[in-house]
């Protein structure tokens, strides 16, 4: 009985050491800003097999989405997920940062005629993938790692050619101080520490620690976007850092 | 008196006016837009924090091309009422009816969209526009943004959006998922969603579709996994905005609707 004790003693102990240092080297987080690569828009061009102005190309984010990927299509039955990193691979469009597959998706329409008939169409299959930086997700506008098929033919790709340098270190506000940004009314789903990017456009694109966070009020559910750490320390990272 | 009281004062007699008329499309000016926004709920929602800037973001670009600014309502001023049919007790034939591009932004469900202040004249949906309350183009409108959450969910949605609302209407545009409360995060600043989606509208790179322009700007605008959604009649789901390509004729009553869903 005694050995059982102090066995559990000694686990509980070990717990809350485990707890501690995770809460420690939690409680700071990297701020990085993008590098763009040495790729050009002509290059890219060559690549996608379109023209230059069919594109988007800003900071090595990349977003060519053809018109046939929102019109209905028929598709057979392939591997999306190869074909996308595939392509990905071929083109040499896959992101400097760890990403994985995260899943198959279509896009589609559904018609629906005054006498009842109903016709749905699938306008397009596209393969998402997930960046991370150690471990934590990218989303964002800027995070989107993707590729349209319309049949059996690659119809678009989004995807994110730059690389990251570490801009500066945040403090992480904990959870609770997030959740008082939704003044407490709002009943929290779900909540997960996340680094946010945005769409990289105009000046030099950071990416942060935020919490993305998902509440419901008086039968109303919303999603927002909170940065993760103090504003001001952001500021001064990203000033510092320029 | 407020200035909102005011104006509703003048528009009821504007009202009165239009009410002795026979109904018709008021389609002599096709470029009028009219927006309305809630950040401040009062307690009946959370508050939000960009839908100002997404919906006068709209206002303006479209204000900036040659449209005539009818109204822009935002927090207490902006109403259910402007909305809702008349047979309910609602005003939208002098608001929301009678502008041809309308923008809310604020709260939204399967229901409807929401306001912050109670202006329900049928005490049946207080603080809500809801589905059955609405019925639209039968006098000017084409095209509807509403951009709370899950208002254009996928789940008979032809039957609460569809059928009954589109009375001349050619399009609604909205998310069929729950969205987050952001503008357009750019690098260094942010872009306002609406003047986003007027920017496509009007590319020049070659202007695209109203619904193919609603496709890109959601794609700017939300992360991967949030849904966005068309609601048009078939025969308009190919519009352009006004003096930049073809518009489809109003249909009332509509022969076939469509509904576009697509990933962000």
């Amino acid at each position: 009985m005694r050995k059982f004790v102090a066995g559990s003693a000694l686990c509980l102990l070990l717990v809350v050491v485990a707890a501690g240092n995770y809460w420690n080297e939690s409680k700071e987080m990297e701020v990085l800003v993008i590098l763009p690569p040495d790729i050009s828009a002509e290059e890219l061009s060559r690549k996608l097999g379109v023209k230059a102005g069919v594109f988007e190309y800003r900071q090595g984010y990349l977003k060519y989405i053809s018109k046939d990927a929102f019109e209905c299509g028929d598709f057979g039955e392939i591997d999306y997920a190869s074909a996308a990193r595939d392509y990905l691979v071929k083109l040499k469009l896959e992101p400097k940062l760890r990403y994985e597959f995260s899943g198959v998706a279509e896009d589609g329409k559904i018609f629906a005629y005054r006498n009842g008939t109903i016709r749905k169409c699938v306008t397009n299959k596209h393969v998402n993938f997930q960046m991370y930086y150690e471990g934590i997700k990218l989303i964002g506008p800027g995070a989107k790692i993707r590729v349209y098929f319309s049949g059996n033919d690659v119809s678009g790709v989004i995807t994110q050619l730059w690389n990251v340098k570490v801009a500066g270190k945040v403090r992480i506000l904990d959870r609770d101080a997030a959740v008082k940004e939704l003044n407490g009314k709002c009943k929290v789903k779900s909540i997960e520490l996340v680094y946010f990017v945005p769409l990289p456009e105009g000046g030099r694109t950071y990416i942060y620690p935020a919490y993305a966070i998902r509440c419901v009020q008086d039968r109303v559910e919303i999603g927002k976007i909170i940065p993760a750490v103090p504003i001001s320390e952001l500021k001064e990272v990203m000033s510092g850092e320029s | 008196m407020t200035g909102r009281f005011k104006v509703w004062i003048a528009t009821l007699v504007v009202s009165v006016m239009i009410a002795t008329m026979p109904a018709m499309a008021d389609d002599t000016n096709n470029r009028e837009v009219g927006v309305e926004w809630v950040e401040e709920y009062n307690g009946h929602g959370s508050n939000l924090a960009w839908t100002q800037e997404e919906a006068v973001g709209f206002y303006q670009a479209l204000g900036e091309i040659g449209w005539s600014r009818v109204f822009n309502w935002g927090n207490d001023l902006a109403w259910e009422s402007d909305f809702e049919k008349s047979s309910v007790g609602g005003h939208d034939s002098i608001y929301a009816d009678n502008v041809d591009f309308l923008y809310f932004a604020g709260h939204g469900n399967q229901l409807g969209f929401y306001f912050g202040t109670d202006h329900d004249n049928d005490d049946r949906y207080a603080y809500l526009v809801h589905f059955s309350e609405a019925e639209w183009g039968d006098r000017d409108l084409e095209w509807a943004v509403l951009t709370g959450c899950l208002i254009l969910n996928q789940t008979n949605v032809f039957d609460r959006w569809g059928w009954p609302v589109f009375k001349g209407l050619h399009s609604i545009l909205g998310f069929d998922t729950t969205r987050y409360d952001m503008p357009i995060y750019t690098s260094s600043s942010w872009v306002s969603p609406g003047e986003r989606f007027v920017e496509y509208m009007t590319d020049e790179g070659g202007p695209n579709k109203i619904t193919t322009a609603w496709v890109y700007t959601t794609i700017d605008w939300q992360p991967s996994g949030v849904r966005a959604a068309y609601l048009s009649t078939c025969s308009n789901q190919n519009d352009y905005l006004p003096g930049f390509g073809s518009v489809g004729n109003d249909e009332n009553p509509p022969s076939c609707l469509v509904y576009g869903y697509w990933e962000c």
